[in-house]
Formats: structure tokens, sequence, C-alpha cells
């Protein structure tokens, strides 16, 4: 069975590890995966697979793109596949968390299962916030307090007048304001499709972060991986990224003790996921989907997404699994990761 | 139930893959104005929720 995902680096070698612990363990198939270079490259390679009707049996994919194949026709129905299952009960479906559940649920039809999710987090310099008084193991919990930090942290060291260190930086995108302006009480759009991020919440959010910018000068713009790097090498304290971004991190040396924790809340303490999903096409051949179906259920099933969990960061997709030897002793040799696993 | 309903859902629960990068741009412009112009955050939201109304519009068709 081919298996296509835009999965590299680290994240890449765990997911190969987990499939050749896969194919040893199950005589009658194997998966082979073929890694695309980055999503945009995935969707295209899919859609054109699609159009030559040559698509692989399982691929990594996002909500709206399963949306586009649900409309396609090309899609195998997961529920059709584990009702027909006697080993996966209705407990294991269960167990996967509901928002996972629904965000793969299209219509009342569960097309696509979880497969990498991941939450914002942060990403903080104890040792900064030591040398400036403030407890290392104490992350802002508020926005209030969030900014009452960076006014803290931000500072000119060496006494030439110019900021050389920093609270945070911002970079701009949908997923840090999406997740403001929900905490802000708001949404991006209304039931009918109309955009409503202009609301009152989405101004309290954009507020949030010009406040920063230019009322108290405690933060700074950035692109692509400037705010990553920028935190590596002690210039800001606090960074927000994906949960994902330490395993990335972990790449290079980390010359200071770092922490992680929760996004700070507002009004509410939502938090979008984000990560993508994983689908079964059709192939004509229900024996080839049923292998497919076999493949999805060993991943997700609470030993493999405990460990997909603690050598990536990624979400575990089952609530059993955050109760799991894996889990546990992991989060017990490593208590910091509770922030954010 | 069209593709687009379906990412809308998947826009408030969490967020459709397809449009992040139009809001993201939307939301940069938005910045941009901010710190260029001094365009108000309320001026700012406006503009990106207009333009973002304006691609979803043109992505149905």
């Amino acid at each position: 069975m081919t298996f296509w995902h835009g999965l590299s680096g680290p994240l890449g070698d765990t997911l190969n590890e987990m499939i050749a612990e896969f194919n040893k363990t199950h005589d009658d198939i194997e998966v082979v995966t073929i890694p695309i270079s980055s999503y945009t490259a995935l969707s295209q390679k899919l859609m054109a697979s699609i159009q030559a009707k040559k698509q692989p049996d399982i691929a990594q994919v996002f909500e709206s793109w399963t949306a586009k194949y649900i409309e396609a026709g090309v899609l195998c129905a997961l529920d059709s596949l584990f009702n027909e299952d006697p080993n996966f009960t209705v407990e294991d479906l269960e167990d996967i968390y509901p928002v996972f559940r629904e965000s793969n649920t299209f219509d009342g039809t569960m097309y696509s299962f979880p497969f990498n999710k991941s939450v914002r987090a942060y990403f903080y310099n104890k040792d900064e916030f030591y040398r400036n008084g403030l407890d290392p193991n104490y992350f802002p919990t508020t926005w209030d307090e969030f900014r009452h930090y960076n006014r803290i942290l931000t500072r000119d060291t060496n006494g030439d007048g110019k900021i050389d260190r920093w609270g945070t930086n911002l970079n701009i995108n949908e997923w840090q304001f999406i997740n403001l302006l929900h905490q802000a009480g708001g949404r991006i759009i209304d039931d009918n499709g109309n955009p409503i991020l202009n609301s009152d919440a989405g101004v309290e959010a954009l507020q949030f972060l010009v406040d920063m910018l230019y009322k108290d000068k405690s933060a700074y713009l950035v692109r692509g991986y400037e705010g990553q790097n920028d935190f590596m090498a002690g210039i800001v304290a606090m960074y927000e990224g994906s949960s994902v971004s330490i395993t990335h991190m972990r790449q290079e040396p980390i010359n200071f003790n770092i922490g992680f924790a929760p996004l700070p809340t507002h009004k509410t303490n939502q938090s979008a996921v984000s990560g993508a999903n994983i689908v079964v096409f059709k192939s004509g051949d229900r024996k080839r989907e049923r292998a497919a179906w076999e493949f999805i259920k060993w991943f997700t099933a609470a030993e493999q997404t405990a460990y997909w969990s603690v050598k990536t960061n990624y979400m575990p997709v089952r609530r059993s699994a955050m109760q799991s030897d894996v889990i546990q002793n992991f989060l017990a040799k490593y208590p910091i990761y509770q922030g954010i696993l | 139930m069209s593709s687009w309903k379906l990412l809308f859902m998947s826009l408030n629960r969490q967020h459709g893959f397809k449009a992040r990068p139009a809001l993201k741009g939307f939301l940069e412009e938005a910045m941009d104005g901010i710190e260029r112009s001094r365009i108000s955050p309320r001026e700012a939201v406006d503009r990106a929720a207009k333009k973002f109304a304006e691609y979803i519009e043109a992505e149905k068709k």
C-alpha cells in the first residue's frame, strides 16, 4: 500500500520507524511511504493523482482537501470500514477526543482520522525569567499578565540606548489570530459563511498585538523562522510556536533552560487544533481498503499514538493514551512537557 | 453539502487549510496598514474581513 505524506526531518524519521514496525508485525500488509516535500506539493500531487485516477491508498490531508475529495467521490467512508471491523469497538471510537471525531466527520460520515495534531504553545527562556526576577517555573496565564511580563523582559542590557532583549516577537499568522479572536469571544465566520472577524472581539485581538508592538514596544514583527531563530539565540524570551516546534529546535543545541506553556487566555481559553488527518482512497478492492484501515487503526491505537506523541510532541489522539505508561513515564521524566502534550 | 460549507465548518472548528494563506495575507496587510499608515485596528480588521469575504465569493464561483 502506498502512503503519501508531507512529514520530513525528525517527524518523518519517527513515522518511518513506526511504519517499519507495522510492516514487521503484519505479514500480509506492507505500507510503502512516499514523502512529499511540503503540504502544498502534497496537495497538488494528490489532486493530479485523482485526475489521473492513480491516487495512493492512504494520504495525509487537511479538512478542506477532504471536503473536495468527498465531492469528487474518491474517498472510502472510514465508518463503513470500522463498522465491519470486530476489533474496533464503540469504546475505541469514543476514546478518540471529540474535537478530532467532529473535525473528521463530514455531514454525518467519518471520512478521515486524526493523524498529526498540534496546538500553539509558548516556549520561554527560563534563564531570562530568572535574570529579571520572575519565577522561571511560572508562565503568564492571561493576556494582561503576558503583556506585563513582556514589558519586564524587554531591555537595553548594554546601555547603548537600543533594545537588545525582547519579551516576544510576532509572526503575524492566521493561527495566532484565530486563537486570539476566539479567546476574545469572537469567530472567523458565521453559520452562513460570512466573515465576522471584524467584530469587537476581532478589534480587541488586533489591539492586543498592536499595543505590544507600538505602545509598549515590547515585541517586534518577524517572518518565517526568524522568530524561532531569535529565541534560540536568546534575543527574545517568549516565543509562540506549534507544540511540534520543540522537535525541530532540538536539532540544534539549546544553550539555556527552556520552558513550555499553554497559551495565555482572555475571556475564553479556546485554542485551535491544527495538523493533518489521514484518509483512505477508494481502490475498488475492498481487501486493500480494509488493509489501509488496519494501518490507520494500528497507528492511532493507544500504544502507537502515545509513542508518536512522546517522539514528536504531536498530540495523542486518544484519551486513554494520556494514561498509558509511555506518556506517564515520559511526563514523569520530563515534567515540562505537561504544558503542551 | 458543498465543500465550501464543509470548509466553513472546519474554519470555525479548526481552520480550513485552503483559506489559511488568504487569511494570513489579509492579516499581514492589516498589520502593514497599522505600521505604515497608522490605521486603527478597527479599520484594519474591517479591511481584512472585506477582503476575506471577496476571496470567499471568488472561490465559490
